[in-house]
C-alpha cells in the first residue's frame, strides 16, 4: 500500500515537472517585467509543434529535433519587441488584451499549419524503456523528466543568484528606474527575460511531446493550470512556482486515487484557498 | 474662533506622519488624540471620516468624464447613503441637486456646473475638489498641497477661496503646504515642526522673528565651523595629499577640462502630468565646480535633476552634457555618458548586499576608469562592516552612504545628489561634507540639489536658489550668504 502511494507520487513530481517549466517562465516574466502573459501557454504548445515538425524532417531523431526550439525565442522576440513593449505604461487589462489576442493568433496559426487534430509522436530512442521502482515498472522517460525539471530549477538559481547577468535581473525587478539609471539598459534585458521565459515554455512543449499527445489548445489548458502554480507560490517567486508545481502535481496524482469525482477541483479549491488566507501566495512577498 | 492652522517644517520633520496620525492611516504608539472633546487614538480611517475628518489629496482626484455637478453630487450621494436612495430618483436627487449647487456656488464653480470635470483647468480642479470634500460636510479637513503645481494666478484663487471658506465658520483646516507665501497669507497659526517635536507655535509674525526657526530653515552657526577646512571627524581618506597608493588617486589626474560647461539647462519646461513644475530653468555646471541648487520642498529641485537624468523628461528646453544634446535620452544612456545619480530617497536595491549593490553600477562603465568596492570603503568605512548585509537592512544614514558610493563605482564625471543631508544627524552631516570635500578633489563635478544652507554652505562654490521651479538666484555662496534678504525669503520662512 505505501510503495504503491509513493509510486503514485513519484507519478505525479514528473507530471509536474512541465507545470513548473511553463510557471517557471510566467513567473520570471511577471517578476521583472510586471506583466501577466496570457500567451504564455502558447509558447508551451508551439515548442511542442515545432519539435513535432523537426522531428519529421530529422527522421524521428527526438534529440536533434529540440534544434527546433530557437524558433520559440525568434517569436518570443518578436512579441515583445514589437507588441508587448508598447503597453508596458498601460493599465493592466490592456496587457492582458494584447497577450489574449495572441493566444487567438496561435491557436489558429497551429491549426493553420498543423491541422486540427491530435499527433503523438514516439518516445525518443533510449528512453523508450521502463526501470524497476519500488518492484512495479516505471517510464524511464519519466524519470528523465523529473531530472531535466531539477536540474532547471538548479540552473535558473544559479542565473539569478550567481552570475552579473542575474544580479540585473534582480535589480530591474526590484527598482526598474533605479536600475536604468545606473546604467542598466532595461528595455534589452527586458527583451532578453521575455525570451528566456519562453524558452522555458516551449521546452517543456517540446519534452511533453512523448508523453502528450499535442492539439492546439493545449497552450489554454497548460496556462490555466501554470496560472494556479504561480498564485499559489506567489507571483514572481521562482522557489515558489516550483514548489507549487509539486504540489499541485501531487494534488492530481493523489486525487484522481482518492476522489476521482473531484479532481479537476482539488487544483482551485487550493487556489481560491491560498488566496483567502495568504493572497500574495505561500512565498510570495505582501506588498503594502 | 475659527482660523487656519498651517503645519510647516523642513523635510522629515514629521508632517506627513503627523497627517497620517490624524486622519487614521498610522497608530500612535502612546499618546492620545482628542476631536472636539472626543478620544479618536484607536478609530480606524471610515469612522474618523464618519465623524468628520475629511482629506484632500495631493493629486487630483475627481471623474474626468463625468460633469462638475456631478462630481459633487455623486459626493453628496455618498455622504447621504447611496443605497436608501436609489429608489427614489426624484425627490431624493432634487435634495442631492440643490446641495451640490450650493456646493458649487460657494467654491465659485456654479458656471461651468455642466462641463466635464476633465475639461476644468488644473486650477478649477483643485477647487472641485475642495468642493467634493466639503460635500462629505467635514467638520476638520486637511489640505495636501492645495496649490501643488499651479501658476500664480490660480494660486491667489484657491487661497481666497479657502480663506472665505475658513471664515464661513463651517470648517476648521489643516494645511500641508511648501509654498511659505501662502502659509504665511492664509494661516492665522503655524506650527513649526522639526525631527518630530514641535519647535515652535504662534502668529505668523512671531514664527518669522523667532530664533530657533531662522535656525531650522537657515541654519546659522553649528556647521559654519566646518565650513573652514578642518581635519575630517570620521577617518575619511584626506584629499589633501592623495599618494599614488592611495585608494583615491587612480582618478585624480584628470586631463585639462575641454572649453564649455560639464552640464548646461536651457530653457527647460518640465509637467508632471497636468501640473507645470519647471518653468523655463536654465543653469550651467562647469568642470570641476561644487554646484548647489538651494530651495525649500517642492521647489523643482529633484525634478531637475529627474530632468537631467531623463527619468522625468523635459517637454521643452535643451540639457546638453559636454556639448551632447540628451533631453529625452533614456536614463541608461544617461548614465553611461558619464553621470551619477544619488536619488533622495536612496533607492538602494533592499535584496542586494552592500557588495552587490556597489558592483552592480559597474554596468555603467562605458570605458571609464571605474572604482572598487574597496577604494568606496575607503571613503566610507562604516559600509565595510555591513558588506555582506542585505541593502534593505541598513541604517538610513549608511544607505545615503551606499547611494553616493554606488554612483561613484562607474567613475562619473557628474555626479547628481539630492537632498544628501537630509534626515541625517549632525555629525554624519559633518562627515558627509569631508566626503563630498574628497570626492571634488577627485576631479569630480557635483550638483547638488539641498535645503540646508549650513550644510550647502560648507560644500558649494555657486548656486542657483530655485523656487516653484523657477531660478529665482544666481551666485557665489559667498555672495549668497551675505545677501541675507534673499536667504531669508527663499530659503527661510
Amino acid at each position: 500500500m505505501i510503495e504503491a502511494l509513493l509510486f503514485q507520487g513519484l507519478v505525479g513530481l514528473s507530471e509536474a515537472m512541465y507545470l513548473w517549466m511553463v510557471a517557471a517562465g510566467l513567473s520570471l516574466i511577471f517578476g521583472v517585467l510586471r506583466v501577466l502573459n496570457f500567451a504564455h501557454g502558447s509558447f508551451y504548445m508551439l515548442g511542442a509543434y515545432l519539435t513535432l515538425t523537426a522531428l519529421r524532417a530529422f527522421g524521428g531523431n527526438f534529440w536533434l529535433a529540440l534544434a527546433a526550439l530557437p524558433g520559440i525565442c525568434v517569436i518570443a522576440w518578436g512579441m515583445e519587441r514589437f507588441f508587448l513593449r508598447h503597453v508596458y505604461h498601460l493599465e493592466v487589462a490592456y496587457q492582458l488584451l494584447l497577450t489574449f489576442a495572441f493566444v487567438l493568433i496561435f491557436d489558429d496559426l497551429t491549426r493553420l499549419v498543423w491541422g486540427p487534430v491530435y499527433q503523438a509522436p514516439p518516445t525518443p530512442r533510449g528512453l523508450d524503456r521502463a526501470v524497476s521502482v519500488l518492484g512495479r515498472p516505471f517510464p524511464l522517460y519519466n524519470l528523465f523528466i523529473l531530472g531535466v525539471g531539477v536540474a532547471l530549477g538548479v540552473g535558473l538559481w544559479l542565473l539569478l543568484e550567481r552570475t552579473r547577468w542575474g544580479r540585473l535581473i534582480r535589480a530591474a525587478a526590484m527598482d526598474r528606474e533605479m536600475a536604468s539609471a545606473l546604467g542598466i539598459r532595461v528595455p534589452r534585458l527586458y527583451t532578453a527575460v521575455f525570451v528566456l521565459g519562453a524558452l522555458l515554455a516551449g521546452l517543456g512543449g517540446a519534452l511533453s511531446l512523448p508523453i502528450h499527445a499535442v492539439s492546439p489548445g493545449m497552450g489554454e489548458l497548460i496556462i490555466i493550470e501554470a496560472f494556479i502554480v504561480v498564485v499559489v507560490g506567489g507571483l514572481g517567486s521562482l522557489t515558489g512556482a516550483f514548489l507549487s508545481a509539486l504540489l499541485i502535481g501531487l494534488l492530481h496524482a493523489y486525487g484522481i486515487v482518492f476522489l476521482p469525482v473531484f479532481e479537476m477541483a482539488l487544483a482551485f479549491i487550493l487556489m481560491a484557498v491560498v488566496l483567502i488566507l495568504r493572497p500574495w501566495g505561500l512565498f510570495g512577498v505582501r506588498e503594502g | 474662533m475659527r482660523i487656519i492652522t498651517a503645519v510647516i517644517g523642513p523635510n522629515g520633520a514629521g508632517k506627513t506622519t503627523l497627517v497620517n496620525l490624524l486622519t487614521g492611516r498610522l497608530q500612535p504608539d502612546a499618546g492620545r488624540i482628542l476631536f472636539a472633546g472626543e478620544e479618536i487614538t484607536g478609530w480606524p480611517v471610515p469612522r474618523r471620516v464618519h465623524r468628520g475628518i475629511g482629506r484632500s489629496f495631493q493629486i487630483t482626484n475627481i471623474f474626468p468624464r463625468l460633469s462638475v455637478a456631478e462630481n459633487v453630487s455623486l459626493a453628496v450621494l455618498s455622504r447621504l447613503g447611496l443605497g436608501r436612495r436609489m429608489w427614489r430618483p426624484f425627490v431624493g436627487l432634487a435634495e442631492v441637486r440643490q446641495e451640490a449647487e450650493a456646493l458649487l456656488r460657494e467654491v465659485g464653480l456654479q458656471a461651468r456646473a455642466d462641463a466635464p470635470a476633465g475639461t476644468l483647468s488644473h486650477g478649477d480642479q483643485r477647487l472641485l475638489e475642495i468642493g467634493i470634500s466639503l460635500a462629505t460636510r467635514p467638520r476638520l479637513l486637511f489640505l495636501d498641497e492645495p496649490t501643488a503645481g499651479l501658476n500664480p494666478g490660480e494660486r491667489v484663487a484657491i487661497l481666497e477661496k479657502i480663506r472665505a471658506l475658513a471664515q464661513d465658520q463651517r470648517v476648521t483646516f489643516v494645511v500641508v503646504e511648501h509654498d511659505m507665501d501662502l502659509v504665511f497669507a492664509l494661516a492665522g497659526r503655524i506650527v513649526v515642526l522639526h525631527r518630530g517635536r514641535v519647535l515652535a507655535e504662534g502668529p505668523p509674525g512671531a514664527i518669522r522673528a523667532n530664533p530657533q526657526v531662522r535656525e531650522v530653515y537657515l541654519g546659522e552657526g553649528e556647521i559654519a565651523a566646518a565650513a573652514a577646512p578642518s581635519r575630517p571627524s570620521l577617518p575619511v581618506p584626506s584629499p589633501a595629499a592623495p599618494t599614488p597608493s592611495g585608494p583615491l588617486a587612480a582618478i585624480s589626474p584628470r586631463a585639462p577640462a575641454p572649453a564649455g560647461p560639464v552640464l548646461e539647462l536651457q530653457g527647460v519646461d518640465v509637467y508632471y502630468g497636468q501640473s507645470h513644475v519647471l518653468h523655463g530653468l536654465s543653469l550651467r555646471v562647469a568642470r570641476g565646480e561644487v554646484v548647489g541648487l538651494l530651495g525649500r520642498n517642492g521647489a523643482g529641485k529633484t525634478t531637475t535633476l529627474r530632468a537631467v537624468m531623463g527619468l522625468t523628461p523635459p517637454r521643452r528646453g535643451v540639457i546638453r552634457c559636454r556639448g551632447t544634446a540628451i533631453a529625452g535620452w533614456p536614463p541608461y544612456e544617461v548614465a553611461r555618458l558619464g553621470i551619477g545619480f544619488v536619488p533622495d530617497d536612496r533607492r538602494i536595491f533592499p535584496h542586494l548586499t552592500t557588495r552587490e549593490n556597489l558592483e552592480l553600477a559597474l554596468v555603467g562603465l562605458e570605458g571609464r576608469q571605474g572604482w572598487t568596492v574597496e577604494r568606496v570603503y575607503e571613503l566610507f568605512p562604516v559600509l565595510r562592516a555591513v558588506d555582506r548585509s542585505p541593502g534593505g537592512a541598513l541604517s538610513g544614514g549608511e544607505q545615503k552612504m551606499l547611494a553616493i558610493g554606488r554612483a561613484l563605482m562607474a567613475g562619473p564625471e557628474l555626479l547628481l545628489l539630492d537632498e544628501p543631508s537630509e534626515g541625517l544627524a549632525p555629525m554624519v552631516i559633518q562627515s558627509l561634507v569631508q566626503v563630498l570635500r574628497s570626492i571634488r578633489e577627485l576631479g569630480v563635478t557635483i550638483l547638488v540639489a539641498d535645503q540646508n544652507a549650513k550644510f550647502a554652505r560648507a560644500v558649494i562654490d555657486r548656486c542657483y536658489i530655485i523656487d516653484r521651479g523657477v531660478i529665482r538666484y544666481e551666485g557665489t555662496m559667498a555672495a549668497l550668504w551675505e545677501d541675507r534678504e534673499t536667504l531669508t525669503r527663499y530659503l527661510a520662512v
